[in-house]
């Protein structure tokens, strides 16, 4: 049972939220959905305030929850329709080696270094590591990648962060920095 | 996407994000733990926290946080 006290400060807690969401959203969401974030944060805040171990200002905190919540809930509902192709056809990629002999980046000395990259995302990832780093790159938020690969968004950058140190390792085994990759892009492009 | 539909501009973002790749990262989660005393600093001009390299790297590498970080800076600097 809460303190009248405690419930006045959910209350003034919830007021400011709604403040903060409408000023920082900047009309990406309506007054409905703005109340529908700050209740949800207002959950959130008071689940993770006894393990907060922050500096930040609670407050500040607690908006930065905000964002998270309602962020994660405007990208959801913008993706609601979009179909699972462009997550799935990542993972239905064959494993064979890929060299892309077409590229304009292709040299005298073959396989150029975006072949090599392209290799190593079809030989050293897991299905799964591929199937996130290529959707992301489609610009698909994590929240939904997540929701589609039965994961949450905690998890799938990890996944990320696993796949990304795969792929410079790989890089740096095949002779090649990602300065380099880096410069050729850019002459390329 | 398929892996044979990578154009050069999303290779390109790839190659970035390998660039900035460091062998330990702050997850999305980890960094609500940080991000409130780095944005309050940040909308004061104050020093940069110490300790705060982290924080931007994983902001500099995951634009989803990024983009919640501005927004929550912008509240920040309305009040
Ligand atoms: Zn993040």
């Amino acid at each position: 049972m809460l303190k009248t006290s405690d419930s006045e400060a959910i209350h003034d807690l919830r007021t400011i939220l709604i403040r903060g969401l409408t000023g920082g959203l900047q009309g990406k969401a309506d007054s409905n959905l703005i109340e529908d974030f700050a209740q949800e944060t207002v959950l959130k805040v008071l689940a993770g305030i006894n393990s907060y171990r922050g500096e930040g200002k609670l407050l500040t905190w607690a908006l930065a929850i905000g964002m998270r919540v309602s962020y994660s809930e405007l990208r959801r509902s913008r993706y609601k329709d979009v179909s699972l192709d462009a997550i799935e056809s990542a993972g239905r990629f064959a494993m064979e080696p890929f060299f892309d002999r077409t590229s304009t980046l292709d040299s005298a000395d073959s396989p150029s270094i975006l072949a090599i990259l392209k290799d190593l995302i079809a030989t050293i990832l897991t299905p799964r590591q591929r199937e996130a780093i290529l959707a992301e790159l489609d610009g698909i938020p994590q929240v939904v990648i997540a929701d589609r690969l039965g994961t949450n968004r905690n998890a799938l950058y990890k996944l990320g962060h696993d796949a990304r140190v795969k792929l410079k390792q790989g890089l740096i085994d095949a002779g090649k920095s990602v300065d380099d990759v880096r410069e050729l892009i850019i002459d390329a492009s | 996407m398929q892996l044979n539909e990578l154009n050069n501009e999303k290779l390109s973002s790839l190659v970035e994000m390998i660039r900035l790749t460091k062998p330990e990262e702050l997850t999305c989660d980890d960094l609500l733990a940080y991000v409130a005393t780095y944005a309050d600093a940040c909308v004061k001009d104050l020093p940069v926290p110490v300790g705060s390299e982290p924080v931007q790297q994983h902001l500099s590498i995951c634009s989803e946080c990024m983009e919640e970080f501005q927004s929550l800076v912008n509240v920040l600097r309305l009040r």
